[in-house]
């Protein structure tokens, strides 16, 4: 059993920044394909990948999940300001909802790297898995 | 002053940049000293007598293997601690190393923090046992395959005592092997394998006359050790699939118990009328190699029912909540 969780941002030093100071450590995928940490439990694994590119962020979510790729959970991260993505974001809710695709979704609007501290990560991530569960439950 | 004597390791791999990573890991605490092969691994550990041997399995001229059979058929040799190193991860490849009777084996990518912290380990226990004639510690620090191995390269006589959540457990060793295994209902083989699983727990060996009847005849460990580590694997392999202890499973309505096998039958009555894994697991009297796949196989197969897709991520989000918390 695996959950499988995204954090989609345009930027890619936010994403590094929420996965290293959250877990300490995480993979890079080949050719800045993106990032990867798995989290072992005993029943399954929790395995958050990183992606997204400035303006791409609908495109990736709609391709990953047409191309079969499982999804249960998607965090964005978007800067301050950042009206494209903040766009975006609500393109993909509505997407997600009209086409009934049972996912859930928080965003997440950060001023500057130093907002991604530890503490903050744990409970951004912990926000969505709260979702998921009522999702799950309902 | 005069400077300690530090423990050299001979580290040995045809890749410059994993021995450059090597030695800069190592040489603060160890003489570390290298080798591109086998060959010229073989020769250097002649020459430079080291307290152990790094080694990598896929190398030109002499590979690992090669290189193993060589430093144990040399008396001078022979003694020197030995780890394979290797990227294969696959199970096959592990038990192939302990076949050949290596000390440890730890495949790549690895932690630095890890080997450091093994090699520290190996090192020191089989000081100890040379020297005190006597050692102890936690499972949790140091394998017991490794412990097992050294007494069979030491040809020892002794009784290892193993305090773990399953209950205590014995095994004796005449002239390095096993002769006789308990632990809480098992006894003879399925002790000896029960208890090399263990990853808590404490041990303490002792080097003494054997006073017990012997449950177990072999001519050599390895074959038992290449069999436990298998069974070991496919056993935590299997947990990993199962549902957490305090989930109630029962029989398939209408599924017929599967007649061909009668221990998956058995596994399968003991549900009756749904029960949950953990007491399930504590009344049965299959050894936990055995009984677990079993589960898993009688879940796989329909002939146990247990709680649906969305139960088992429900389970798993609580579970990963508890570490996302904790970290």
């Amino acid at each position: 059993m695996m959950i499988r969780y995204m954090i989609l941002s345009p930027s890619d030093e936010a994403r590094q920044t929420f996965l290293g100071r959250l877990f300490g450590s995480f993979e890079l995928a080949p050719r800045g394909g993106g990032e990867k940490k798995t989290l072992t439990v005993s029943g399954g694994d929790l395995e958050v990948v990183g992606a997204g590119r400035p303006g791409k962020l609908f495109e990736i979510v709609r391709k990953l999940l047409a191309g079969g790729v499982r999804l249960d959970g998607i965090l964005v991260l978007i800067p301050s300001g950042d009206e494209g993505s903040w766009k975006e974001s609500r393109q993909i809710n509505n997407w997600l909802q009209e086409n009934q695709v049972p996912l859930s979704m928080k965003s997440w609007v950060f001023g500057d790297l130093s907002d991604l501290d530890k503490e903050t990560a744990r409970k951004a991530l912990l926000t969505l898995l709260s979702e998921h569960e009522r999702v799950l439950t309902e | 002053m005069a400077e300690k004597m530090r423990e050299k390791i001979l580290v040995v791999d045809d890749e410059e940049n994993i021995r450059h990573l090597l030695r800069l890991a190592f040489e603060a605490d160890f003489e570390v000293v290298e080798a591109g092969d086998g060959a010229e691994a073989l020769e250097k550990a002649i020459r430079e007598k080291p307290d152990l041997i790094l080694s990598d399995i896929m190398m030109p001229r002499l590979d690992g293997y090669g290189l193993y059979r060589k430093i144990r058929s040399r008396p001078e040799t022979a003694s020197v601690p030995f780890i394979f190193l290797s990227a294969k991860k696959d199970v096959d490849e592990r038990v192939v190393g302990l076949e050949m009777g290596a000390d440890d084996y730890i495949t790549k990518p690895f932690s630095i923090k890890e080997l450091k912290a093994r090699i520290r380990s190996l090192t020191r226990k089989f000081k100890e046992l040379d020297e005190r004639g006597s050692l102890k510690g936690l499972l949790r620090e140091v394998d017991l395959v490794d412990i097992i191995q050294l007494v069979e390269m030491g040809r020892k006589t002794g009784m290892l005592q193993i305090e773990s959540p399953l209950g205590d457990g014995r095994i004796f060793f005449e002239e390095g092997l096993p002769v006789f295994a308990e632990v809480g209902k098992w006894t003879g083989v399925d002790a000896f394998i029960v208890l090399l699983s263990l990853k808590e727990g404490r041990f303490r060996l002792d080097q003494q006359p054997v006073p017990i009847k012997a449950n177990i005849a072999l001519k050599r460990s390895q074959e038992l050790l290449m069999e436990g580590v298998r069974l070991a694997d496919e056993m935590r392999e299997a947990q990993r699939h199962l549902p957490s202890p305090d989930t109630v499973l029962a029989p398939g309505e209408g599924i017929p118990k599967p007649a061909e096998n009668e221990e998956l039958a058995l596994v399968v009555s003991t549900f009756e009328g749904g029960k949950t894994l953990e007491e399930v697991t504590r009344a049965q009297n299959l050894p936990p190699f055995r009984f677990f796949p079993l589960v898993r196989e009688a879940l796989s197969g329909g002939y146990l029912k247990g709680p649906t897709d969305e139960g088992r991520k429900i389970d798993l989000l609580r579970k990963v909540r508890q570490v996302l918390e904790k970290l």
